[in-house]
């Protein structure tokens, strides 16, 4: 429970420094290699007439930090959901999570009216679709006590959601349609340099959200009951995880597409790493973990482009199904 | 000190079911340093009185006065600072030890982040020597026994540093020796710690054996009654049992 505990600092530090080689790495790598000076000057001290500091910038420092933002935000949001269903399968994806923000994507994309053409648009609208679903989720799990039953009603949910975007998909401009198939591969190329901000602020504000959580979300591990009688008020606190969960996952989802697994397989390698339960320690490491995985599935992506064109969500379902299978093999 | 005024514990009315009414108390104090024992048979209102006192469940009617406040007045923070917790079962969390979940008993005194001070470290691990834990303390609380699982619950209520602690029948899952290491250990929180201590049973012979004071909720007068030492064994079983 102490937060001053080396142990763990120690093993952030050191994800961390693999996190930041993993980076390195991943900005020499596309479609010709860049030195480690032009990626630095591209950074921070840009000079346009470079084709190599013009790429740096332009294509693969959005690229990469929008791994490192998305993978982190997905995994936080995952060990949140794992902790307030108390079920080490939960996550933004199997929930249904994702499938509430790509919903509201998809009317926001490819209805007429395209009320939410812009930017800020998109992401509300995921945020909402994300919160929409989650408060769903929450709603049910008043209901279903059975930690199975509740996967699969998230399952159903996210069955639900897709059919309602394939009726859309059925009567959408063919033009918008393309927009939305694309944006569905899941990709972290969307992001623009100057879209980065925007990300970064509405992904820092999650993760502040759930650093604030940590103490309730230490006490939910020996369920609701005895939580409210450690004083914390359940209710508020299962509103804010769900907020907190949306905020990230939808964010995520708007510029990156629903990218499935991130969010389950991260927190449960994390809890295995540390080997502990204190959330302040398992945040920092989801957040570093998540970011490593992404960047990860980056770098096999920009090597493998060559040869084939993966999308991001297949290669994040090729290392997430058989965890999750281990997992299930393991604890159920 | 700890009071029942004219309370009634029961259901509450909801949209497909009447009010129920379990037992009615009328008056009924503790003092601290009191052990416990709330008996009864199956279904006669042992979990839906500590459901009530816990503010799980509404109180139908009447007061629990606590050193002289209302107990409804408290807010949360303040209720958990009066009242801890233990349930009869326990399963363990992966990954939790045996001394964080004693220090999860700090919560209500620990600041946002659950940072422990240096006060509420050594509050620990005087529970954990009282206890017996320290070889246990960092082992995994998924892999004690349920002894021992049992005891470092105990141990998460006594942290918490309240005057009333509520065991829902701590004995239920645990061999005899267990459950007599248990119940003495109980005796000795009341007394040395000033604690009024609740627990409810089946092992009738044993709650005349360790606890000071008996009370049972008869469902033919639907009345809580009390017993206080010596106890007739015979007199409890044939009113309440019979």
């Amino acid at each position: 429970m102490n937060i001053l505990n080396k142990k763990y600092w120690k093993l952030s530090l050191l994800l961390l420094a693999l996190l930041l080689g993993l980076i390195i790495i991943d900005l020499t790598l596309g479609s010709f290699h860049v030195g480690f000076l032009d990626i630095f000057n591209g950074i921070f001290n840009y000079d346009s007439t470079s084709t190599a500091e013009l790429t740096v910038r332009v294509f693969r420092f959005p690229r990469v930090i929008t791994a490192v933002l998305a993978g982190g935000a997905l995994s936080v949001a995952g060990l949140l959901m794992q902790t307030l269903f108390q079920n080490p399968l939960a996550g933004p994806y199997v929930l249904g999570i994702n499938s509430g923000s790509s919903l509201l994507v998809a009317i926001s994309t490819m209805s007429s009216f395209y009320i939410f053409g812009s930017d800020f648009g998109i992401v509300t609208a995921a945020i909402i679709g994300a919160l929409g679903a989650g408060l769903f989720i929450l709603f049910c799990s008043v209901f279903v006590k059975n930690k199975v039953s509740l996967l699969l009603v998230g399952i159903m949910f996210g069955s639900f959601a897709g059919a309602l975007v394939s009726v859309l998909q059925a009567y959408a401009d063919p033009n918008n349609l393309k927009t939305f198939m694309l944006w569905s591969f899941g990709s972290l190329q969307g992001v623009e340099f100057n879209q980065l901000g925007v990300l970064a602020f509405v992904i820092t504000l999650g993760a502040v959200l759930s650093i604030v959580l940590v103490k309730p979300l230490n006490l939910l591990l020996l369920g609701e009951k005895s939580a409210s009688l450690l004083g914390i008020n359940v209710k508020t606190i299962r509103f804010l995880i769900i907020l907190a969960t949306s905020i990230l996952t939808g964010v995520v989802t708007a510029f990156c597409g629903p990218i499935a697994f991130v969010g389950l397989v991260v927190p449960n390698m994390i809890k295995m790493i540390y080997k502990t339960t204190n959330h302040y320690h398992l945040l920092v490491g989801s957040l570093i973990g998540g970011a490593m995985l992404i960047v990860v599935c980056d770098i096999a992506m920009q090597l493998l482009a060559p040869f084939v064109s993966l999308p991001l969500n297949a290669l994040t379902a090729l290392i997430g199904a058989p965890v999750v299978m281990w997992i299930i093999m393991k604890k159920f | 000190m700890l009071k029942f005024e004219e309370l009634h514990i029961g259901f509450a009315q909801k949209k497909h079911s009447e009010q129920r009414i379990l037992f009615e108390v009328d008056s009924m104090s503790f003092k601290p340093g009191d052990f416990v024992a709330v008996i009864g048979p199956n279904g006669s209102g042992k979990t839906t009185l500590f459901n009530s006192i816990l503010g799980h469940q509404e109180i139908l009617s009447g007061a629990i006065n606590i050193d002289g406040e209302n107990w409804s007045n408290l807010n949360r923070i303040e209720k958990s600072k009066y009242l801890s917790f233990v349930p009869s079962k326990f399963d363990g969390v992966d990954h939790l030890s045996v001394f964080d979940l004693v220090a999860m008993g700090r919560a209500p005194y620990t600041n946002l982040l659950n940072k422990l001070t240096k006060d509420d470290q050594l509050v620990v691990q005087k529970v954990i020597d009282q206890l017996g834990l320290s070889k246990f303390a960092d082992k995994n609380t998924l892999n004690l026994s349920d002894g021992e699982r049992q005891i470092a619950m105990i141990g998460k209520a006594l942290a918490q540093d309240a005057k009333i602690m509520i065991l829902d029948e701590p004995t239920a899952f645990l061999d005899y020796i267990n459950r007599r290491k248990v119940l003495q250990l109980l005796k000795e929180i009341a007394q040395l710690n000033d604690q009024i201590v609740f627990i409810s049973s089946h092992d009738l012979d044993l709650c005349f054996e360790y606890c000071n004071r008996i009370i049972a909720i008869d469902t033919n007068s639907k009345k809580l009654l009390q017993f206080i030492e010596p106890f007739h064994k015979n007199d409890v079983i044939q009113t309440i049992f019979e």
